[in-house]
């Protein structure tokens, strides 16, 4: 039986211990927010918080995550308004939006370990989540706005 | 509700010969495998065909996936080939073609000699690759189909699952999700069908998921075209007389296999309607048999046609020693009204009283991209370069320069790029703007990946004209951006 904490509620699985922790969240959890993209850690939209590290999720096995804190898209605040989500909003980043929810858990893992990231530091976190619609400049000037609010 | 994922035949066309499913089946998680009957010819939006594994969850299905053993019939496409083929859409260019426009005489031209000047422009096969790979889930019961997608299409979604499910179309439901992007893809609901088919075999709710691979491998593809172009060149560098052959899997093709030429639907885009004012030009289309499944992606036939007639054009400038822009324009003529004479030309479903093709908004974006971008006036390192290209697409003028750079490894970095265009009224300048910004971002994230990142300074947004060093282009539209036409 695997232990582990999802948006801190503690959960047991007695399932696969190889199945993906983006499957378990998914589909046995029901939490929809976290996407999937190509199952290889390529493209980033299902990124989650692993002990507030940010972790592609579809390459993650629920044997690496025994024992471990996942804060998904759904629990990164309980209204939905954590200053990432906020700016996101104000300066309306998303387009098709499938792989937003990853851009953000990156992006609020990256802002709490940097308060002030500089171009070069956002390019280089965020170079893993691919957006298809492009929304890329938009995405850097959000985190940059976000780093303001969360002084 | 239950998880599906299918084993489609490797090869469009193709059906299993037999299969075990004894390994599959000791996944945890797996219930059981369902076969899907092949599709009849032509593919239309009909499933693929396969072998589905129903499980607990996607991954277990996923799992279960890979342990089939299956024997398949590869069908009539087994030997396609894409380097045989291209050649063989290249040998096809080579050769006189079906006339689709023609003004003048090109080959009395060509029969006086001199230097003539020819190029061959290729565009393979292009995936249309939404974040979100295909997905649906279906509800078949008391003889009803009730549907969740992202589809473009909600109304082919009905005809193809009554059609498959032998019900009459009042019977389907299509509930449209959020599309994870779409691009054209999702308007072609194979995948939605097989979830439709799946749910009546298993009687359950049964919601499919494709992977990444299965995305990018069954795709209805944007054709792979070659383009043969030829021109002399008289005074002033100006072409004397001007031929054009396209040749590419038509679209249609999914309907009816042996469709092999292209229509005025998709001639017009980029081809028939080449802007130049030249007083011999000839404009033909090839056959070629599609393959796979060919079919609508974004701007479509603009996008191969677009590239051939704008790198000839350059080619030919620099041939001539004339600076690219000046030449564009001087190819594009005087402000005036095309007049495609009796040719069928459908214009976008559009009147051409209404929306008439004007080489005068044409000129406009060329001139203002040039001016915008400081063509001419900035200076270029070694190992970078700027063109220029300009075309109609879908009744909106564009004309986009491009700064590229390759390094001494040979890898190419784009440090910016300006794009104007003209839309005429733009009643949502966001809808406008977004799409046009993506093209910039995806480059700028090609970079990204490449660690290629210089100073700041030279990363700069896609400058609509009148936006300076800002990094968002919302606003700029409305303003001084869009030449009006109201």
């Amino acid at each position: 039986m695997i232990q582990l904490k999802v948006n801190g509620v503690e959960q047991s699985f007695d399932g696969e211990p190889e199945m993906p922790l983006l499957w378990y969240l998914r589909d046995v959890l029901d939490l929809t927010g976290s996407k999937f993209g190509c199952g290889a850690g390529l493209c980033g939209a299902c990124t989650v918080h692993v002990n507030g590290q940010a972790t592609r999720s579809c390459l993650t096995t629920m044997r690496d995550a025994a024992g471990k804190e996942v804060t998904t898209i759904e629990g990164l605040d309980k209204d939905g308004l954590h200053p990432v989500q906020r700016v996101w909003m104000e300066i309306n980043v998303p387009q098709c939006g499938y792989c937003q929810a990853g851009q953000i858990m990156q992006a609020a893992s990256l802002l709490n370990s940097k308060k002030k990231p500089t171009d070069q530091e956002i390019d280089e976190a965020m170079a893993g989540n691919i957006c298809r619609c492009g929304t890329y400049q938009r995405i850097r000037a959000a985190i940059k706005a976000a780093a303001g609010e969360m002084t | 509700m239950v998880y599906a994922s299918v084993e489609h035949p490797p090869v469009l066309g193709g059906k299993v010969k037999s299969y075990d499913d004894k390994e599959a089946l000791k996944v945890r998680g797996v219930h059981q495998t369902v076969p899907i009957d092949p599709f009849q010819q032509a593919p239309g939006f009909q499933p693929v065909g396969g072998i589905a594994v129903i499980a607990d969850n996607t991954w277990a299905a996923f799992q279960g996936r890979k342990k089939l053993n299956i024997s398949w019939d590869n069908g009539p496409n087994e030997t396609f080939n894409s380097d045989e083929y291209k050649n063989e859409l290249r040998a096809t260019s080579h050769n006189p073609c079906k006339v689709v426009r023609n003004i003048g005489d090109a080959d009395a031209v060509f029969v006086k000699g001199g230097k003539v000047y020819e190029g061959d422009y290729y565009v393979p096969l292009m995936a249309h690759a939404s974040m979100e790979p295909l997905v649906a889930l279906a509800e078949f019961k008391d003889g009803k189909a009730t549907l969740w997608a992202p589809t473009q299409n909600p109304q082919a979604v009905q005809d193809i699952v009554s059609k498959e499910l032998g019900i009459s179309k009042e019977g389907v439901i299509c509930h449209v999700t959020l599309l994870g992007g779409g691009f054209g893809r999702k308007s072609k609901p194979d995948y939605v069908a097989e979830a439709a088919v799946l749910s009546k075999k298993v009687g359950r709710p049964v919601k499919v998921v494709w992977t990444r691979e299965d995305d990018i491998k069954f795709d209805y593809y944007n054709a792979v075209a070659s383009m043969y172009m030829k021109a002399p060149l008289g005074a002033n560098g100006k072409p004397t007389a001007w031929l054009q052959r396209s040749v590419f899997p038509p679209i249609p093709s999914i309907f009816d296999v042996n469709t092999v030429y292209g229509e005025p639907a998709h001639l017009q885009q980029g081809w028939t309607d080449i802007p130049y004012d030249l007083p011999n030009l000839r404009i033909e289309n090839g056959p070629a048999k599609a393959h796979v499944r060919i079919a609508w992606l974004r701007s479509v036939a603009n996008i191969y046609h677009a590239f051939a007639i704008q790198c000839f054009t350059d080619e030919l400038a620099h041939a001539a020693g004339r600076d690219p822009v000046d030449y564009l324009l001087d190819l594009i003529g005087n402000p005036r009204t095309i007049d495609f004479k009796g040719g069928q030309y459908p214009n976008y479903g559009a009147s051409m009283d209404v929306y008439p093709w004007e080489t005068g908004r044409l000129r406009r974006v060329t001139e203002m991209v040039a001016e915008k971008s400081g063509w001419g006036k900035r200076n270029h390192g070694k190992g970078t370069g700027i063109g220029i290209a300009a075309h109609r697409s879908f009744l909106t003028y564009v004309a986009t320069v491009v700064e590229v750079e390759v390094d001494d490894q040979g890898e190419v970095r784009i440090p910016r790029v300006d794009t104007v265009l003209d839309a005429g009224l733009v009643v949502n300048p966001e809808a406008t703007s977004s799409p046009v910004r993506r093209r910039r971002g995806i480059r700028h994230k090609y970079c990204a990946k490449r660690r290629d990142y210089g100073d700041q300074g030279r990363h700069r947004p896609i400058e609509f004209s009148g936006l300076s060093g800002g990094s968002d282009c919302r606003g700029a539209l409305s303003d001084e951006c869009i030449h009006r036409r109201w």
